[in-house]
């Protein structure tokens, strides 16, 4: 008897190894095809990279992701936690709203601001109007086109990963976790510090890691903007240099450079146990007054 | 009974498209293409009319080299078009391109514009030129050498010196008065930059028109496609184009070129296509359809280009120019241009 259930199951079960392990395989090709090109450069390319502008691209990398991990993480997980924990006009619009940027490149977003915010721009002409200035000497405006902007447009278009992943883990949480924390005389702030971030915790350093790769893969946004990251440093290894193993040998720089990322991530919370309790009481939402509303809806029309 | 018939169905189709793919093949010619559709395609066209030869283009914007090299014996592609110098000295280190005589080429394409074992042939000539403001810049007798001199200080806008565009013009310099001196050049510009390089040739000319900076360097057939465009025309209106060196060396210019690949299946086509490329009316369609000069000395720019009247070319041998290419991306790295 055991014989034939296992005879019936051990069909679909290497039915379903044989896919799985196909599109591992087809996932990887890029990867091991990269390796195999990066075996193709004696890398003498490097010497010159690291002695001339590879350390400045190495710094605004490390910025940028930086930056753009900080304002990420802040939106992100304030929005989830708005939409989750709080009821306001328009919570449950937000709730999927929240989401739309990804419907758009960074780059796109990227052409959209720069056209808006750049010199002949619509705002700084509008601005120029207003004050009587005629030349860019005449006012100081931040450089749209920097690593600033870079940092505020990857912000804008990845935040939602973040969102996304940490609302998912809000709402696994229980109800009464909230409700004690409250109960013993914390506000809303010091509950979202001291209770909910280390058990959303988890879900919000996936979302994090998505946001870090997408910024550290990105060529458009950055190239548009003029700020020189690894890419950079990559396309022109390939382009400039005519040397694609050299090209690809920073590639798996970086590739491993997201995996120390993962692993780093996984590592720090080792010690941390997720408490779920079995009879689940979903959250219940506080309603907010009118003026904590009107701020909870500023802050999700982005800022 | 209907199985079968879908088989047999199946089985005859694909035995009817097989020869009729050969058949296809054997007047066909397959290109691989840094150049736009809006150009290419029209051109194409012509060629087709005139010789019954299909065409068959992959648009890439970059990359040829690469693929070509991977593919190897099995590529398809005939023909490749590249836009600039680098691009075709790439395909030769590559190896991916073969040595092509002909007296058609030969005769309609100068010397200096094509490779002297005949791997690359020039198709287009666009000089690099200074735009000037109109308002700000009086004096238009300028070099490439005044970007670096005192007086700009602040007011030169360029793009990425890693473009392929200035690259090429820091090789010429580096031809001409060797690596130091070319060295010593791109800080001098670095020093006088208004802005830290960045967008295309023609946001410098935006950013004339701003105020932003005085002068800016720049392909010439920009101008025009700059002036017959509706937002862009008080840019172009802003500016006068400079064609530097006249008292010297000449203006740099630089090309886009053709190659027949090394394995090209159809080279006999390929090569028919290239001379057709050379001669007066694709040379015309070319000047008309991108404001680029005709490489072919026979053919008449096109009138808007006309008026910005004649201009000495620098007569260094293109060939040359790309030898110094990766020098001067290593130059543009060491004096931290772009940072
Ligand atoms: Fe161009």
């Amino acid at each position: 008897m055991s014989q034939s259930i296992q005879a019936v199951g051990a069909g679909p079960v290497w039915g379903w190894r044989l896919v799985a392990f196909t599109a591992a395989a087809f996932v990887c090709l890029p990867l091991v095809s990269t390796l195999w090109l990066a075996t193709s450069s004696t890398g003498e390319f490097w010497t010159h990279l690291w002695s001339t502008v590879l350390p400045r691209y190495v710094v605004t990398t490390l910025e940028l992701m930086a930056g753009t991990g900080i304002l990420t993480a802040l939106f992100g997980l304030v929005s989830a936690w708005l939409v989750v924990c709080f009821d306001f006009p328009g919570r449950r619009f937000f709730s999927w709203a929240l989401l739309l940027p990804f419907a758009f490149p960074a780059y796109v977003i990227a052409f959209v601001y720069t056209d808006f915010l750049e010199y002949a721009g619509v705002f700084q002409s509008a601005l120029r109007e207003i004050f009587g200035w005629d030349s860019p000497g005449d006012y100081w405006f931040p450089e749209i086109r920097s690593l600033g902007g870079a940092t505020a447009m990857f912000s804008l278009v990845l935040y939602p990963y973040v969102y996304l992943t940490t609302r998912a883990a809000l709402l696994e949480q229980s109800g009464n976790l909230f409700l004690a924390s409250r109960s013993l005389g914390r506000g809303y702030l010091g509950t979202l510090w001291s209770v909910l971030l280390p058990a959303v915790r988890p879900g919000l350093a996936v979302g994090l890691a998505l946001v870090l790769m997408e910024t550290l893969n990105d060529f458009g946004t950055v190239d548009y903007f003029a700020v020189q990251t690894l890419t950079a440093g990559l396309f022109d290894t390939w382009l400039n240099y005519g040397d694609v193993g050299g090209a690809a040998q920073i590639a798996i720089s970086m590739v491993t450079f997201a995996l120390l990322l993962i692993y780093l991530e996984q590592f720090s919370r080792r010690k941390v146990r997720v408490y779920q309790s079995r009879t689940r009481s979903p959250i219940q939402r506080a309603r907010l007054n009118t003026v904590q509303s009107a701020w909870a809806i500023l802050f999700a029309l982005h800022w | 009974m209907k199985q079968f018939f879908k088989r047999a169905l199946t089985v005859s189709a694909a035995a009817l498209m097989l020869p009729s793919l050969q058949a296809q093949a054997a007047e066909t010619v397959n290109i691989y293409s840094n150049r736009q559709p809006y150009l290419i395609q029209p051109i194409l066209n012509a060629f087709t009319k005139e010789t019954g030869i299909e065409t068959k283009v992959v648009y890439a914007k970059k990359g040829i080299a690469e693929r070509l090299a991977r593919e190897g014996k099995n590529s398809p592609a005939d023909v490749v078009l590249t836009v600039d110098i680098g691009r075709s000295q790439e395909l030769m280190d590559k190896d991916v391109v073969q040595p092509i005589k002909s007296a058609v080429l030969e005769k309609n394409i100068p010397a200096q514009y094509r490779d002297p074992e005949g791997r690359w042939f020039g198709l287009t000539v666009r000089a690099r030129a200074i735009y000037a403001s109109r308002e700000r810049v009086k004096n238009l007798d300028l070099n490439y050498e005044d970007l670096a001199k005192p007086e700009f200080k602040g007011k030169v806008c360029t793009r990425s010196g890693k473009h392929p565009y200035n690259l090429a013009l820091i090789a010429s310099l580096i031809a001409h008065k060797g690596e130091a001196a070319a060295e010593e050049w791109l800080r001098g510009v670095k020093a006088n930059l208004a802005r830290k390089p960045q967008g295309n040739d023609r946001a410098q000319v935006k950013a004339i028109k701003e105020g932003i900076c005085d002068v800016s360097l720049g392909n010439s057939y920009y101008l025009g496609k700059m002036l017959t465009n509706e937002k862009q025309i008080e840019w172009a209106q802003a500016v006068n184009i400079v064609f530097p060196n006249q008292s010297n060396r000449g203006t740099h210019v630089n090309i886009s070129a053709a190659s027949v690949t090394k394995y090209a299946p159809h080279k006999e086509a390929a090569v028919k296509l290239i001379e057709f490329l050379s001669e007066r009316l694709a040379q015309k369609m070319y000047a008309e359809q991108n404001f680029e000069y005709p490489v072919n000395p026979a053919v008449e720019p096109s009138g808007l280009v006309e008026s910005w009247g004649k201009f000495k070319a620098d007569t260094l041998p293109l060939s040359e120019v790309a030898k110094h290419r990766k020098t001067a991306a290593k130059l543009v790295d060491k004096v931290n241009f772009d940072g």
